[in-house]
């Protein structure tokens, strides 16, 4: 996978189909979820999730993400977005 | 698995369990085990090794669970390669990657849910060998070096290499700033560019 320069590809979100993977920066691990193309290994695009970190992502399904976070006061839920 | 849980850690007759990795199956799920015994705790310490017991690369187990959590059976690995990580394949099967200590080599296999070997995987060489593995382990060997030691760097190292799913394929991904994929599908087994 050709993971941009200073970035560690971490682990795969399961996913129908695309290839998603978490990967963090290593100077400020800043954490980010990015997108290859299966055939070539490029990076296709990086995910923003908006009110989420990306990395809380951790399932895809026919376009839709899903992501696991905390609110305000600490209460977990399941955040789903496309 | 639906409204169950699992608790690969609880089962009966097993101690000091180190769960290797976890997987959803079509009905239910499934764990690949580590266990040490009394007796390894034991040696380990008079030794003065350490307080717990590391687990025994030779005592392996696939746990199959069905969809309330509740334990289904226990299967004890019999296989010429130490199991490292897994997934679950269509059709009741895993994959199993693990380091082949004859051949000094990282290999994948296919086993079925009760843990036979049903194939190893020929990827034409593209999966690291000791060496590699080696280079990459985090475990000073200097300090104590022994075959027992390399052998458990090689299996760390390896252990870091972490499985994911992609619709009908099953991925294995190499981490880091020049990471590898291979997929799998069926029993094509393929190193992505």
């Amino acid at each position: 996978l050709k993971v941009p320069a200073g970035t560690s590809a971490q682990t795969i979100v399961p996913t129908d189909g695309p290839w998603l993977v978490r990967a963090f920066t290593s100077a400020t691990d800043e954490g980010m979820l990015l997108e290859f193309d299966p055939n070539t290994g490029d990076l296709k695009r990086r995910i923003d999730a908006g009110a989420v970190p990306a990395t809380s992502i951790f399932y895809e399904n026919d376009n839709a993400f899903y992501a696991y976070w905390w609110d305000k006061t600490q209460h977990s839920f399941i955040l789903k977005g496309r | 698995v639906q409204g169950g849980r699992i608790d690969p850690s609880a089962v009966q007759g097993l101690t000091y369990v180190f769960v290797a990795d976890l997987a959803p199956t079509d009905d239910g799920g499934v764990a690949l085990l580590l266990h040490a015994t009394a007796t390894d705790a034991l040696t380990q310490a008079k030794a003065g090794v350490a307080d717990r017991p590391s687990a025994n690369l030779d005592n392996t187990y696939i746990v199959n669970y069905d969809k309330d959590g509740q334990l289904r059976d226990l299967n004890k690995l019999d296989l010429k390669f130490v199991p490292v990580r897994m997934a679950s394949l269509p059709g009741s099967q895993l994959a199993v990657s693990g380091f082949d200590s004859p051949h000094d080599r990282a290999i994948l296999a296919i086993l079925s849910t009760d843990g036979t070997l049903i194939r190893v995987l020929d990827d034409a060489g593209s999966l690291p060998e000791a060496d590699t593995l080696l280079s990459r382990s985090k475990i000073a060997l200097d300090q104590v070096p022994s075959d027992a030691r390399k052998r458990q760097a090689e299996v760390g190292a390896l252990s870091g290499f972490l499985f994911g799913y992609a619709g009908r394929k099953t991925l294995f991904l190499e981490p880091g700033a020049k990471p590898s994929v291979w997929s799998l599908e069926g029993t094509d087994l393929r190193k992505s560019s």
